[in-house]
This record gives structure tokens, C-alpha cells and sequence, in this order.
């Protein structure tokens, strides 16, 4: 950022001077300054909303699919347990 | 080319440090050079809405996104909670089959001893072939 700083907490701001003439006086380039900024923020707030809600909605999704695909995996689970046993079986049996 | 390199005359502006441009221009990370400034005022000409409703939807806009994120961070536990659990099982049926797998290369060198033993060995072999095929 190009600040000066003066005392009682002021800042210098280089503004061009034709825009400067353009619109005559400080107080309306301060004004339009802080409308332009607030309108950047409102835009940048809304890219971060919707960021946030896709993100949001993504997890939501994950967490429907997680206990059905947990299921799964439970089921499987039960089944390699029951064919260690199997093994375990069958390869004792010829010692 | 920009404002800075063209070496245009440029009128200095005194202006509150606490009057808000020099904080939204940080929430931005924008640039307070005399480039930046057109732009920024230009794109106030441009603007339909007052400083004041500005403000109230930033203000609006502002206590949503907290909203969303507490909802987020809520969420994203619940998920991670359910995850760590999943990927506990994966991590065990990984191990549990790659044992299983082990057993049944020694359980092809054997020679099974009557017909239940020898379907039973067939099946497993078959299967776990099948599945580190597969993997």
C-alpha cells in the first residue's frame, strides 16, 4: 500500500490528478472510495458464502454415503474373519 | 503501462486513518497506489447502492459467513468422526486379507484330504486369487 503517514493518525493517498478534477472535491473521491470497496467486499463475501456452501454441502453428501460404504466394509470384515478361520482350519488339519 | 509508470501527476489526499478505506482496503488485500485508487472509485461510480446499504449487506453478509463457517466446522467433525471409522476398517480388512492371502499360498502346496477340505480349499484359493487380481 502507498501510505504516507501524517501525525493525528492521518494517511497520505496519491490520487491522479485528472481524477481528482473529474470529481472536484475529497470528500466524494473518500466516498466513492469506501462504495467501491464495500461493493469489492460484497463480492468477495458472496465468492466465500457460496465457497462455503458447496463445501458445506459436499460434507453433508459424505456423510450420507459414510455409514452405508462403513456397512460395507463391516460386512467384509466378517466375512475375511470367517475365512481366517477357514484356513486356520484347513492348514491345521494336515500338520 | 500503469498509472505509476506513465509518472502521472498525482494530488495528495489526507485522509482518517480510522475512517474505514484503509480497513476494508487490508479485508481485501487490495492496494491503496494510484492505479488502485481509480479503479476502486470508479468502480464506486458504478455502484446502484448507497455507502450506507453497503454497509448493512456487508454487515448481513458478514454474520452468514460466520454462521456458515460455526455450521461448517460442526459438520466437517461429524465427517471427520465417520471417516477416521472408515478408514480404521479399510486399514484392518487390508491387513486381514493380505494374511489371509499368505495362508492360502501355503494352503496351495497342500494336498486336501477328502472332498469337503479339497471345495473349501478350491473356493478360498480361487477367491483370494481372484481378489489380489483385482487390488
Amino acid at each position: 500500500m502507498r501510505l504516507t503517514h501524517t501525525r493525528n493518525s492521518n494517511v497520505k493517498l496519491g490520487v491522479p490528478r485528472d481524477l481528482y478534477e473529474k470529481i472536484g472535491n475529497q470528500e466524494k473521491i473518500i466516498e466513492l472510495m469506501r462504495i467501491g470497496l464495500l461493493s469489492l467486499r460484497v463480492a468477495s463475501l458472496d465468492r466465500e458464502i457460496a465457497d462455503l456452501v458447496e463445501r458445506t454441502e459436499a460434507l453433508k453428501k459424505r456423510i450420507v454415503e459414510l455409514p452405508y460404504e462403513t456397512e460395507k466394509l463391516n460386512k467384509r470384515l466378517e466375512e475375511f474373519i470367517k475365512d481366517q478361520k477357514t484356513l486356520e482350519t484347513l492348514l491345521n488339519v494336515r500338520r | 503501462m500503469n498509472i505509476q509508470a506513465r509518472k502521472v501527476s498525482l494530488k495528495r489526499i489526507r485522509i482518517d486513518e480510522n475512517c474505514g478505506i484503509h480497513q476494508l482496503a487490508t479485508k481485501l488485500d487490495a492496494s491503496l497506489d494510484a492505479e488502485s485508487i481509480q479503479k476502486i472509485v470508479e468502480f464506486g461510480m458504478k455502484s446502484t447502492c448507497s455507502g450506507k446499504q453497503l454497509a448493512q449487506t456487508v454487515k448481513e453478509l458478514e454474520d452468514r459467513k460466520k454462521k456458515l463457517e460455526n455450521d461448517f466446522r460442526e459438520i466437517a467433525l461429524q465427517c471427520i468422526k465417520l471417516e477416521s471409522k472408515y478408514v480404521g476398517l479399510r486399514t484392518q480388512i487390508g491387513k486381514i486379507f493380505r494374511d489371509n492371502l499368505v495362508q492360502v499360498f501355503h494352503l496351495c502346496s497342500r494336498t486336501p484330504n477328502g472332498i469337503h477340505e479339497r471345495l473349501a480349499r478350491d473356493e478360498l484359493i480361487h477367491k483370494y486369487i481372484k481378489l489380489s487380481k483385482s487390488q
